[in-house]
């Protein structure tokens, strides 16, 4: 009973703490840029250009940033059900990686069979090649199910590959408006948003992520083996169709809109576990919130670092992810020894 | 020869019906004929690849068979839902690994969910961790256990699943009544202690309504257990019957390949099975 209690009350903290960290992030995130806007304008009113950088830069930005970060780390929690697996990150098996060739496709090769490419566009192109893509890598990696942890991440680097490859090749055949386009979001930046677009991603990201959520019982259960959750009543198949198709959603919306951003998927979901356990029930919306304060910050430094000029937060979020995924393919190796 | 006059009994039986699975041509299981009783024990023994683990499988409904059918309690499998079936049975599977980190607690009270009795769990879980002798790991991550205690608390969460907690509270007489628990070599990394306070209490509810579906290898612990043996050789089920008449030295070598001895020893219940083999040595 007692243990509950302390439980609960860690999940209480983790959730105070998470917002409180978002709030802390947002503050920094909306009062840094070329523009100053300090506290005082906001009391005493702001001018003309204050409120046009306000809204038409800081703010979509800002809600981009937080709603690509939590969505890409619920995405990361579905996966690693799915897989059963810590290590499975859209980015790492080749999802958002296949999602960028599915966006790239429709910028080079789109306006063959429509007459203006739209954001939507784009974003159902990735949307489908992220979905066939988890589908490729889990029927391949996935026997009986039970994961090939190897497998999954060989099948990861080979489609990454190809994708990349299929990418360039796309690339190459451009013209140099669309290449403009193309390598403009590759990189994963949110230095151009506009409305429209951070409310389609923010929609995307709610509803899927309230479904997922709402899976968390049967994910529990899918967790302790895909026959486990037979045993217990929730039907696995559907369960199984279900995350593969909403995480490549989120992702293919978010790789669409922004570009590749890799790891959000494996940092937020390793630490919220260790934090308060596994249960999906709180894991979803804490890995939620948490992504949102992991991407608000690293876009904060990204854009502060090295001002007047921006740093990609793709590249960004690399360096930071790079090494954190090598300490937990050797914590993986200690599991071994044991 | 499984006449269980018993009419209301009966109703919770599982029906087996030239029960067949075939995969890629190669059939796994071809047609079974047989009854489990509820409220019984019964073991299914077979070499390895006789098709014991598909038959679990098949009465799980975790495949479908390819020919034949199963009747759960009277009605077809295929028209039970997995929800339905959960609350009637639940499995305990051959291997499983944790893969993340989960306290033993946390690990039982999501089998007790299952039942959907809110303000049940704590007593579900309470019981099912002392039966199964785990109450001082409850607050150990699982991941950290050894294999016999991870084997006793997946049995632990199995058992939530449909632990008749009520029933037992409000002092039925057979309170497992309708309920099936499935096995698959449940004895395995577990320590001979806690395989015989287990097998006490399997003896015990199966007294009081709960139907036992268990592949072994043990035959000593299935001449123990068992209210009825069902050898499968070669998807087959080769036969059938009480423990004292299905192991014979003929029997037993015909359908496991094994030559043994029947011994009877003073004290004990049932005769004792040795393997030749070792005597010779």
């Amino acid at each position: 009973m007692n243990q509950q209690n302390s439980s609960s009350s860690s999940i209480t903290f983790a959730t105070l703490s998470l917002f409180l960290l978002l709030i802390v992030g947002v503050l920094f995130h909306i009062s840094s840029g070329s523009v100053s806007i300090d506290l005082s304008s906001y009391l005493s009113g702001l001018n003309q250009q204050q409120t046009i950088v306000l809204w038409e830069l800081r703010l979509p930005r800002l809600l981009l940033v937080a709603v690509v970060g939590a969505g890409l780390a619920v995405a990361g929690v579905a996966l690693q059900a799915l897989f059963r697996n810590p290590l499975a990150e859209p980015g790492l098996i080749g999802v958002s990686s296949s999602a960028a060739l599915g966006a790239v496709f429709m910028i080079v090769l789109g306006s063959s069979f429509f007459t203006s490419i739209q954001a939507w566009q784009m974003g159902l192109s990735a949307f489908l090649s992220a979905g066939l893509a988890t589908l490729f890598i889990y029927s391949l990696a996935t026997r009986y199910g039970r994961t090939d942890v190897a497998l999954m991440l060989l099948a990861g680097v080979a489609i990454n590959a190809i994708a990349g490859a299929l990418t360039q090749l796309l690339i190459s055949i451009s013209d140099d408006a669309q290449l403009r386009t193309v390598t403009f979001w590759m990189m994963g930046s949110f230095a151009n948003v506009s409305w429209p677009s951070v409310i389609a991603v923010f929609l995307v990201t709610l509803f899927t992520s309230l479904a997922l959520w709402r899976l968390a019982r049967s994910l529990n259960a899918f967790m302790l083996g895909e026959n486990v959750c037979l045993h217990m009543g929730y039907d696995a198949k559907k369960i199984k169709w279900q995350v593969m198709w909403g995480s490549a959603f989120m992702v293919g919306i978010a790789v669409a809109t922004v570009g590749v951003i890799g790891f959000v998927g494996l940092i937020v979901p390793h630490i919220i576990r260790l934090w308060v356990g596994s249960d999906h029930r709180q894991l979803i919306p804490l890995s939620a919130l948490a992504g949102a304060v992991l991407l608000v910050f690293a876009d904060w430094i990204a854009k502060t670092l090295i001002a007047p000029s921006e740093l990609p937060i793709g590249l960004f979020m690399a360096l930071l992810g790079g090494p954190f995924f090598l300490v937990m393919l050797l914590n993986q190796r200690k599991g071994w020894v044991k | 020869m499984n006449a269980n006059t018993n009419n209301s009994a009966a109703i919770k039986d599982i029906v087996c019906q030239k029960l067949s699975y075939k995969v890629h041509n190669k059939t796994l299981l071809m047609g079974v004929d047989t009854v489990f009783n509820a409220g019984k024990i019964s073991v299914v023994l077979g070499k390895n690849g006789a098709g014991k683990s598909t038959l679990l499988s098949l009465l799980t409904k975790e495949i479908t068979a390819t020919d034949g059918s199963i009747l759960w309690h009277k009605k077809p499998i295929e028209n039970c839902t997995f929800a339905e079936l959960a609350l009637q049975r639940s499995v305990l599977p051959q291997l499983q690994n944790m893969v993340f980190s989960l306290k033993v607690q946390q690990l039982i009270e999501l089998g007790a969910e299952v039942q959907q009795k809110t303000n049940y769990i704590d007593d579900i879980t309470f019981s099912v961790m002392q039966v199964c002798d785990i109450e001082h790991l409850a607050q150990r991550d699982v991941i950290t256990l050894s294999g016999g205690e991870q084997k006793r608390v997946q049995l632990a969460r199995v058992l939530a699943q449909i632990w008749p907690v009520e029933a037992i509270q409000s002092g039925e007489q057979n309170p497992f009544s309708g309920k099936w628990l499935f096995l698959d070599e449940w004895t395995t990394s577990l320590d001979l202690h806690h395989q015989q306070q287990l097998a006490l209490y399997f003896k015990k509810w199966s007294q009081q309504g709960l139907g036992i579906v268990m592949v072994l290898h043990d035959l000593n612990l299935t001449s123990q257990l068992a209210d009825q043996v069902k050898i499968l050789k070669q998807g087959q089920l080769a036969i059938e019957g009480n423990a004292l008449e299905v192991f014979t030295e003929k029997n037993v070598k015909q359908t496991l390949d094994l030559d043994i001895m029947i011994k009877n020893i003073e004290s004990v219940a049932q005769p004792i099975i040795v393997p030749r083999e070792v005597l010779i040595k």
